[in-house]
């Protein structure tokens, strides 16, 4: 029996083997499409050690919350209003100090350290820990002011350095391009946007070493929510980043572990990718399946 | 709108998605022609061949089914993208499909080595050349984006199933004719089986492919209508 049926030809088949032998150059292992941590980089960066918070002396808010949060990663926070998310975040830079007749038991630790250390200047901590808020809060002057203004408090005053660090900051935020030629112009003349990048520059002048951000994005739109989240996939190499999000795709696109929290207690902490798409607790997979209620 | 495109970081995901499927496409085509090939010149190393590459297929499906499970529970695709991850799905399967019927078809090949016992293989050489041109056509429709061809390629399976009720009479009056032959005219008519087989496969990829491109579903319509 002969026969002649058309054969691909010689090259392209040796071409087809190669790349099965060495599947597809540069990119990554289908098993390592989750997040796999730089084995130098602390997994406890931030620790929340058996730690309860209260705002007066009877009223709980969070209960016994025990989690590592890893360096140089975006942990997302989820829950439905009211679950005490934004109030961990904000005892991570203990801006919650602010309140009256709070209090707190247990511990948080950042990089082995207590933020609870008598020793420790409130002020000094602040200065490691950027943060952003739901609502852009540029302050009534120039975009140049806004980015420099906690090195003008510290009365630095050498221009290089302000112009340096208004560069790297406002491209750090990927806002220099859109604003180089109008530095001095108002801050309150950019969108919204721009305003909230703005916001990250003037978070990222300190080069702190974390950024909290309590729902960045939620008063802005479809595009300026896609700039800032490639912006946080891009401050990740930098940050360790924290998130409050009530925007569950955006958690799970934008972080590499995310917390769950209902009623001030973490029902599940994991990989992003095990909690979209097997979380171990009932009640994550019916909040982020948009069951709960 | 067009002039503003955003980059999203996890648009590489999409595309190693579609790389993978392409890969696999590739590899199936090579699949079918090798079987060919073994079945052409009774060649065992090339039939054997057949039956170890096959892993590689199995292994893409699962990847590919993997990658698109994730992407549509972290990345909430919409429109054309989800219409990808879902073809990507749907064809990766029916490629992994086409791999199985290749192995088989080299297996028989392997047993009919040395029979010389069957006479004739009726339309099967001109079968195998229609088989592989319908592949190979699917996956260029693929990697050209092109739906209007693709659509075309469902009325051309006809005539493979044609052919292969041809051979299922040929083959079984010659048994009857000579029951000594049995055992390899069996081979034959399950060899133009698996043939016709790669063709409905190749058939329902380029349904999808339609459906990727157009957004149009083509299957069971008179557009496909095969008989």
């Amino acid at each position: 029996m002969i026969m002649t049926a058309p054969m691909p030809e010689p090259t392209a088949k040796a071409e087809t083997r190669d790349r099965v032998a060495n599947p597809l150059p540069g990119r990554v292992e289908f098993n390592a499409t989750k997040a796999v941590p730089d084995p130098s980089l602390r997994m406890d960066y931030i620790r929340v050690s058996n730690f309860n918070f209260f705002y007066d002396q009877t009223a709980q808010v969070l209960f016994d919350l025990n989690m590592d949060i890893p360096e140089r990663q975006v942990t997302a926070f989820i829950g439905p209003s009211g679950c005490g998310k934004s109030t961990l975040l904000r005892n991570i830079n203990r801006m919650n100090d602010l309140i009256d007749g709070v209090r707190h038991e247990g511990d948080i630790l950042i990089n082995g350290h207590s933020i609870y250390d008598p020793y420790l200047e409130v002020i000094s901590l602040r200065k490691r820990i950027g943060m952003v808020f739901q609502k852009s809060n540029p302050f009534p002057k120039s975009i140049y002011e806004n980015v420099i203004y906690s090195l003008r408090v510290a009365g630095r005053k050498k221009k290089s350095e302000l112009d340096d660090t208004v560069e790297r900051s406002l491209r750090g935020a990927a806002l220099w391009g859109e604003v180089k030629d109008r530095l001095h112009d108002s801050a309150f003349s950019l969108s919204g946007g721009q305003m909230q990048r703005l916001c990250i520059a003037r978070a990222i002048a300190n080069r702190p070493e974390i950024l909290l951000m309590d729902e960045p994005c939620s008063a802005l739109d479809p595009i300026a929510t896609g700039k800032i989240e490639e912006l946080i996939h891009e401050l990740k190499a930098s940050y360790t980043i924290v998130i409050v999000t009530h925007n569950m795709q955006q958690a799970a696109r934008v972080s590499d572990r995310t917390a769950f929290f209902y009623l001030g207690r973490l029902v599940e902490y994991d990989e992003t990718q095990k909690v979209f798409m097997n979380p171990a607790n009932p009640q994550t997979e019916a909040y982020v399946s948009g069951r709960f209620g | 709108m067009t002039q503003n495109i955003q980059k999203r970081f996890y648009h590489a995901e999409l595309q190693e998605l579609r790389d993978h499927l392409l890969l696999m496409a590739t590899l199936a085509i090579e699949s079918v022609s090798n079987t060919i090939q073994a079945l052409e010149s009774f060649d065992m190393d090339t039939a054997e061949r057949v039956i170890r590459d096959d892993d590689q297929l199995d292994e893409l499906e699962i990847r590919i089914d993997a990658e698109a499970t994730r992407y549509i529970s972290l990345r909430a695709p919409v429109a054309s993208d989800v219409r990808l991850v879902m073809v990507a799905m749907k064809a990766s399967h029916e490629l992994e499909r086409i791999g199985d019927e290749a192995t088989g078809i080299a297996k028989r090949v392997m047993r009919l080595v040395g029979e010389s016992r069957f006479g004739g293989t009726g339309r099967i050489k001109e079968m195998c050349a229609l088989v592989l041109a319908q592949v190979r056509d699917a996956v260029r429709c693929l990697i050209d984006q092109d739906a209007p061809r693709a659509a075309g390629i469902p009325m051309r399976d006809k005539q493979i199933d044609e052919m292969h009720k041809e051979h299922h009479i040929l083959f079984s009056d010659r048994i009857m004719d000579d029951p000594t032959k049995a055992g390899s005219l069996i081979e034959l008519i399950f060899i133009s089986k698996a043939l016709e087989r790669i063709g409905d496969h190749a058939t329902n990829i380029a349904e999808e492919i339609v459906f990727l491109y157009q957004a149009e579903d083509i299957r069971h319509t008179d557009r496909v209508k095969r008989s």
